[in-house]
């Protein structure tokens, strides 16, 4: 009988662990060394993003943390300006800008419902900024989000785009906004992405006063629906994730691109301009968080592609188009 | 013994299955017998709990199991899109966010108590309110609890009114749970809390 106690107490704990989302125990065991230092600082933070000269601007703000201008809106993807996400990945950098300097924004985007694109505190945040900022998420990421006091918009993402390449479009805040099509997977705890089906995910189209942005959201390649993408769209500036990646130099994962794969989608969509985010912020258990780059970078040089890819540091910003 | 054995292999290969590549295959389709199947076997998990074993002259500690239901649960943070009612099968920020729930917990002392005529199963139900700390009760929520115990001798039945608090981490997942059973013989109760939905 004391065995039995035994054997089920280490199997409950066992199981446990492996049945987090992202395969949580090799992420807490790569992020032990992570605690025990501060996230590095970054210097010069910008106050005002915000400019009247402007039309189009992206500051990284680490992760798939973009703040962008487009004209008079603000938008934010996947806003993490916490120190942790899903309590074992934290931050190595700290966040390129302090939470109080966001300004109001339009639109807050999330594609997809895991912890380092789901952020409940940093929904908090941007909350007591305006309750006119609208929450834009796809279908089936309710189930993870508590209210809050903004405008929540839910919107069809084909059932995780099973047989289209857009789910939905709608205009919020005069922002024209459109799923379109990610290949990941969604779920928050572990089980309910991996086996029972969620698919809470999705990539966006944001169109306003003529400029789009394309925001990959989390996603693996897929050699045609991109280039489908590409030609139902014009699109100006392009975030497209690049790692996590296990051998940075070599194709992604069925959910996750990695370097050269991500160039891919670069160059399917047609984009003016990428962004390379989704690295250097956590340490996820694959690499370095900085290996993507590294490998991005002969990428970008044996394609000649500097003019088009510009390589932000975590705070800096961008301006794409000036009035 | 052989009974439990035969048990612990079956329960082992299960959730092994679980981890297995098919599992990891992020299923482009529900399957609800998968999905009902994966839920069922985890329900079956048990909490480590430590049972205060008393009689008038001395007290001592037991190990044993608890299994957490909630049959019921009203969230006081669901959004626009979905009923802050749920059911049995319920998502940890719903609860952990904020909540009201019923509660209903089966116990086991394997190897059964000393001290007092007791029997190995005995039971709580109640109501409990759960309250978000950190990250909307994700990393860090607590809940104060209370309803009616049962304990059962061979001769004579302890019932009668029960206080619980809880402190939970890791998305409620993981938990410290403290019972206090009044005119019980197994009074002061505490334990792990584990549930996964």
């Amino acid at each position: 009988m004391r065995k039995f106690g035994k054997i089920l107490l280490t199997v409950t704990f066992l199981q446990l662990f492996l049945m987090q989302g992202c395969n949580l125990l090799m992420v807490a065991v790569k992020n032990v060394p992570t605690f025990f230092e501060r996230p590095r600082e970054v210097k010069n933070k910008i106050k005002d993003p915000i400019k009247p000269d402007v039309r189009l601007s992206a500051l990284w703000i680490g992760h798939a943390t973009v703040l962008l201008q487009m004209d008079d809106k603000v938008i934010i993807t996947d806003p993490f300006l916490t120190e942790t996400a899903g309590e074992f990945a934290r931050r190595v950098v700290e966040p390129g800008m302090n939470a109080e300097d966001i300004p109001a924004c339009d639109v807050i985007l999330i594609s997809h419902s895991h912890f380092d694109h789901l952020n409940l505190a940093s929904l908090e945040m941007l909350e007591e900024k305006s309750s006119k900022t609208a929450l834009v998420f796809p279908k089936d990421l309710e189930n993870y989000l508590p209210d809050y006091d903004m405008k929540l918009i839910r919107m069809k993402n084909d059932n995780g785009y099973e047989s289209k390449l857009t789910g939905e479009t709608k205009i919020v805040n005069g922002v024209k906004i459109t799923t379109v099509f990610a290949q990941h997977w969604g779920g928050r705890y572990g089980l309910d992405g991996y086996i029972w089906g969620d698919k809470a995910f999705t990539g966006y189209i944001i169109e306003y006063n003529g400029m789009t942005i394309y925001f990959a959201g989390d996603t693996g390649y897929d050699p045609f629906k991109f280039k489908k993408l590409g030609e139902m769209f014009r699109i100006d500036l392009a975030l497209i994730p690049i790692g996590p990646c296990a051998d940075c130099k070599q194709c992604g994962t069925f959910s996750h691109v990695f370097p050269p794969d991500a160039y891919m989608i670069f160059q399917d969509v047609k984009a003016s301009r990428m962004l390379p985010i989704h690295y250097g912020t956590l340490h996820f258990a694959q690499a370095d968080p900085m290996e993507p780059l590294y490998a991005f970078r002969d990428i970008i040089r044996s394609n000649k592609a500097e003019e088009m890819i510009r390589i932000l540091e975590i705070g800096e910003q961008e301006i794409y188009i000036r009035k | 013994m052989k009974f439990y054995n035969i048990n612990i292999k079956i329960f082992i290969v299960l959730l092994f299955l679980l981890q297995s590549d098919y599992a990891f295959s992020q299923l482009k389709d529900e399957n609800e017998l998968l999905k009902w199947g994966s839920w069922l076997v985890l329900q079956t998990l048990p909490s480590p709990t430590l049972f205060d074993d008393r009689n008038e002259e001395s007290a001592k500690i037991r190990f044993g199991l608890q299994w957490h239901v909630v049959p019921v649960s009203y969230s006081f943070n669901a959004n626009k899109y979905v009923s802050p009612f749920n059911f049995f099968f319920i998502k940890p920020n719903k609860r952990f966010s904020g909540s009201v729930e019923t509660y209903f917990e089966p116990s086991l002392i394997p190897g059964g108590f000393k001290n007092n005529s007791l029997k190995k199963f005995m039971y709580n139900a109640g109501v409990r309110l759960v309250l978000p700390v950190f990250q909307r009760g994700e990393y860090l929520a607590i809940s104060l609890g209370g309803g009616y115990f049962n304990q059962q001798s061979a001769d004579r039945k302890y019932d009668g009114v029960t206080y619980e608090a809880g402190i939970y981490s890791l998305f409620g997942m993981m938990g410290l749970k403290f019972e206090y059973n009044q005119n019980g013989l197994s009074r002061y109760n505490i334990g792990l809390y584990l549930k996964y939905y």
